[in-house]
């Protein structure tokens, strides 16, 4: 921003000591002028009115800094305190302390190691037990499925005599009847 | 005219008010801390505004810098500078985070609610003055926010607030001629930002 500053023709066409003057101005309005610097300011500003009305822009510009500055962002009432409000919560407000919830806490700690513990045995006694027969398995393992029966032409094969068909019926149909598909 | 005067009229007695009130605050008197808090928090608000144009964020500026300071003061060692010092110290320290933490964007909830902002204008003037004072505040704020943060942060705490250059060394953690040099550009160029928007404040203030 400093850079951006032109440098004007008509500072270019002043003397020397205007120059060193003018730069001198700055230093001037924000007081970091030595007494002796600024007496000869002084001297040079009493006979030259440019250098004169330049000190005149740079004092009007500090009185505008002056005078603006410190009115910039006066907080109101309200929002005083409602700063303090929130300043007095997070200074004296403690951390919330929970002895009062150590029974409760041990409660549902037990309660929780209780129910995994049976979800652990419970899942592991269905795996090892052994599937319960159904009735049709049984009812064909108790009736003999294949009898001997003499066969006249001598052969010793043995021959099926009880009916598959009425295993079969009595066992669940696993797929739908053939008119359940139809819409 | 003084090398090191300061612009503000500050009570010469404040630093002791100050190391009283601080005393009894350690004790853990809460009138104290409040107390404390009235004298304070009204120019940590005008710098953090200042830094940051934005109320919102000042807000939570200065509420963030009067929990640290009233935790930290035991930490204060009055040998090593005032505590109107070490108080803005640690603003303009939080105030920086809080502009490295604004490159997230962000809206704030009184601009979706169409509310504004308390004016800023002296109560017993004309509307004629309130209307010029409220546009020379708002020139102002659109210059500031057109510096860079540092030189800023310097005619903020030169003008605003009324430190010395030595003052502000301490602040700014720089050098006192560092400190000088950034007070003589930000005036520079705001000295040609001011004229870019030509608002003439001197003569409207005089003729008003």
């Amino acid at each position: 921003m400093y850079l951006k500053v032109p440098f004007s023709r008509r500072q270019a066409t002043l003397s020397m000591r205007c120059r060193t003057i003018r730069h001198q101005l700055k230093a001037y309005v924000t007081d970091q002028l030595s007494q002796a610097q600024r007496l000869r300011l002084a001297k040079h500003i009493a006979h030259c009115e440019s250098c004169y009305a330049e000190l005149q822009c740079e004092l009007a510009t500090v009185y505008e800094l002056k005078r603006h500055l410190p009115a910039l962002g006066q907080p109101n009432a309200a929002q005083l305190a409602r700063i303090w409000q929130g300043v007095k919560a997070q200074t004296w407000q403690k951390p919330p302390r929970y002895t009062d919830l150590r029974p409760a806490s041990a409660l549902l700690t037990l309660t929780l190691t209780l129910m995994c513990a049976a979800f652990v045995f419970r899942g592991s006694a269905a795996v090892a037990a052994p599937l319960p027969p159904s009735p049709a398995i049984v009812r064909a393992t108790l009736t003999p499925i294949f009898t001997e029966t003499p066969d006249p032409l001598g052969n010793a094969m043995a021959r099926p005599t009880a009916s598959l068909t009425a295993l079969y019926a009595n066992a669940p149909s696993a797929a739908p009847a053939p008119s359940a598909r139809k819409p | 005219m003084a090398k090191q005067m300061a612009y503000s009229a500050r009570d010469p007695n404040e630093e002791a008010q100050f190391q009283s009130l601080i005393a009894r605050c350690k004790e853990g008197d809460q009138a104290a801390h409040e107390a404390l808090y009235n004298a304070v928090a009204g120019d940590v608000y005008r710098l953090a505004y200042s830094l940051l144009l934005h109320p919102q964020d000042s807000e939570d500026v200065v509420q963030e810098v009067m929990v640290y300071v009233f935790r930290s003061l035991h930490q204060f060692d009055p040998q090593r500078g005032s505590f109107r010092t070490w108080l803005y110290t640690i603003t303009v320290s939080r105030c920086r985070n809080a502009r490295r933490r604004k490159w997230l964007p962000t809206v704030a909830l009184s601009s979706l609610i169409g509310m504004k902002g308390e004016p800023r204008a002296p109560s017993a003037q004309s509307p004629e003055v309130a209307v010029a004072w409220r546009n020379a505040c708002e020139s102002l704020e659109r210059a500031l926010g057109a510096l860079s943060p540092r030189l800023c942060e310097a005619i903020v705490l030169r003008y605003g607030q009324g430190l010395t250059y030595r003052e502000m060394a301490e602040v700014l953690n720089c050098p006192q001629k560092t400190a000088e040099s950034r007070v003589r550009l930000a005036h520079e160029a705001l000295r040609s930002i001011l004229n870019d928007v030509e608002i003439g404040l001197l003569e409207e203030f005089s003729s008003a």
